[in-house]
């Protein structure tokens, strides 16, 4: 018998995990449905974010500012102006792009950490501004008209629509990130004089990155007002941006796969603690001090060093002779 | 609009921006020496108030002595996040480094909630009578003065213990670079230890001018930590009288946009202020651009 490929295995184990996620309703309750639907729609916002942190090292601190973009304007489009749900997730793409570019813009002239505080002021800015008007529902946000749709496929399409999306953004992000532009975002990441030496024209890349992880921001966050059926300006506070940051950075920055299992962590263990008040805050925070501070490359570096173990160990039981080849890779 | 108004804007302002500075000074010094942006400095500053008052205050010393007890035990406490946090697997890089931060910042915040959260707002005690007094004809609390004397003076000793003594020296020299630095003598390891110290003191002791203007409460410093950040960029992040002078810009400015804007608009009009000044200078007021090399 011909064994399979081990890519053709992967590719296999990722089919079946989308199709165990599109028969779950079948299976799960309201609540498991909605969990999984919030757990999906900030790994959109995560995967997003990936891009410029992981790919091009730029460090953004306001990405939910960019969700708080994407779920405003779906919100006033559907009420104020009585738009229908496309459309007004179309437009709030648009304007999110928009803002990246804006926010990406100072990005060539600032250092790392300038930029990040930039990043974080203007998410901390937009916050105060939707609280400040009327028009955007102040601090009490704002409702979102009631949608016939929500009762399609007996309460479950919303739950497919975050699905599909999920799954045409994860690939999206994977095709980036293995294209001319990932490669490229990767080089200026690693040094931005080697990039712009190869002829990589930093401003353009940095605010793609930016633009992209804008893009992915307000899809969450139009998705989140339409799940959810309201927006609130408490839930894009400045803590919205450091968790989507948080599970990044737990899940593994740099990779496809570790902002979807850190989203899976940060969306979960409120949910899972919320008898206990403020538990759930201080099992998050261990979390994240701990995985920052033994495992910087997150819980997908983790699983490589075991990988990485595991094999060596089974080498150096079947034959010594690789344990040169061992010693030099490690130097590397 | 009138100059009464216009000057008790101007006051508050000052007590605001001497807040920011001095916070922001913490930032920078350990910014400058570790290239960590530390963003658990605020919330230090939060614990050493409820440290004063749920420890400290009841063993009935003075008030004077329970603050200086306080700030020395919170400095004690930034030389553990050091040797704990930040000294293991060094070679993580920065941005790893300050998520650390990050992560204790949450951790911190939460841990506080879960155990003086039921309970909140506290009231504090404050160090100065609570008073006004007449000056050129505008009245002045006692604290807005004590604030910013007690900021005055930390600054002075501070930026005197860099310029004077041999330690600061050394802190300095690290700062510029810690390979050569090391390569002089200096125990890199232990001034980055002792920077720890100072910053988490200097956090504790903002922490304690700011509970007895406004109540304390867990969230205490989470305005302040961003405006900190800001007088720091604003200043150009290496530079501690840029960042004084940051701090001091952004207090008068944020106090006389809420006085003609509105106190919702104030925060945008803060951004706007922190863009401006890095559009004209983006390396900070006081800050040169600094170009690597490959």
């Amino acid at each position: 018998m011909r064994i399979p490929s081990a890519r053709f295995l992967l590719f296999g184990s990722w089919v079946l995990v989308a199709f165990a996620f599109a028969l779950a309703p079948l299976v799960l309750g309201k609540y498991a449905q909605y969990l999984i639907s919030m757990w999906l729609i900030f790994a959109i916002a995560a995967i997003g974010l990936n891009i410029p942190i992981g790919l091009a090292n730029i460090y953004s601190f306001g990405h939910g500012a960019f969700m708080l973009v994407g779920a405003y304007v779906v919100a006033i489009t559907m009420t104020h102006w009585s738009w229908s749900a496309f459309p007004a997730v179309m437009i709030s793409l648009v304007v999110a792009a928009v803002a990246g570019g804006v926010v990406g813009l100072p990005s060539l002239r600032l250092t790392g950490f300038a930029l990040a505080i930039v990043t974080f002021a203007f998410g901390h800015t937009l916050f105060h501004l939707v609280k400040a008007f009327e028009y955007t529902g102040g601090p009490q946000g704002m409702f979102m008209p009631t949608l016939d749709s929500s009762k399609w496929l007996g309460g479950t399409y919303y739950y497919y629509i975050v699905l599909v999306i999920f799954i045409l953004a994860f690939l999206a992000a994977y095709s980036v990130s293995s294209s001319k532009t990932g490669r490229a975002m990767r080089t200026l990441g690693a040094s931005e004089v080697v990039a712009q030496s190869l002829g990589i024209h930093l401003l353009r890349y940095k605010i793609i990155a930016f633009v992209l992880s804008a893009v992915y921001g307000a899809i969450s966050g139009g998705l989140l007002a339409l799940v959810t059926g309201y927006v609130a300006p408490d839930t894009f506070s400045s803590e919205l941006s450091i968790s989507v940051f948080a599970a990044v950075m737990i899940g593994g920055m740099g990779t496809i796969v570790g902002p979807v299992l850190g989203s899976f962590f940060v969306v979960l263990i409120p949910e899972l603690t919320q008898s206990v008040r403020g538990l759930s805050l201080i099992i998050y925070g261990v979390l994240f001090t701990l995985v920052s501070t033994l495992y910087p490359t997150g819980i997908v570096g983790a699983f490589h060093a075991l990988n990485e173990y595991l094999t060596k160990a089974r080498r150096n039981k079947g034959f010594s002779l690789s344990e040169k080849d061992d010693s030099s890779k490690a130097k590397i | 609009m009138s100059s009464i108004q216009l000057a008790s804007a101007l006051i508050s302002g000052v007590v605001n921006g001497a807040l920011y500075s001095l916070l922001g000074l913490a930032i920078v010094l350990i910014f400058r020496t570790t290239a960590v942006a530390n963003f658990a400095q605020g919330d230090i500053g939060m614990l050493g108030a409820f440290v004063l008052i749920m420890f400290i205050v009841p063993l009935g010393l003075p008030l004077w002595g329970a603050w200086i007890v306080t700030v020395c035990l919170s400095g004690i406490f930034g030389g553990l996040i050091y040797l704990c946090l930040l000294k293991p697997r060094p070679i993580a890089g920065h941005l790893n480094l300050t998520i650390r931060t990050l992560g204790l910042s949450t951790l911190a915040y939460a841990v506080a909630l879960y155990v003086w959260g039921e309970g909140e707002p506290y009231r504090v005690p404050s160090l100065f009578p609570r008073l006004t007094t007449e000056l050129m004809g505008f009245s002045i609390s006692y604290d807005q003065i004590g604030t910013v004397a007690v900021a005055l003076v930390l600054s002075i000793i501070l930026l005197a213990f860099f310029r004077f003594t041999q330690i600061g020296l050394a802190m300095r020299a690290v700062a510029i670079n810690p390979d050569i630095a090391r390569l002089q003598g200096v125990n890199v390891n232990r001034i980055v230890l002792v920077v720890w110290i100072v910053a988490a003191g200097i956090g504790a002791a903002v922490g304690l001018l700011i509970a007895p203007i406004s109540f304390l409460e867990t969230a205490l410093m989470r305005p302040y930590l961003l405006k900190a950040f800001t007088a720091a960029i604003m200043g150009g992040l290496y530079s501690f009288p840029g960042v004084l002078l940051g701090g001091v810009i952004l207090g008068i400015t944020e106090s006389l946009a809420a006085m003609w804007l509105s106190v919702q608009l104030r925060e945008a009009f803060v951004f706007l202020v922190l863009l401006l000044v890095l559009l004209l200078r983006p390396a900070g007021i006081f800050g040169h651009i600094i170009r690597t090399r490959v």
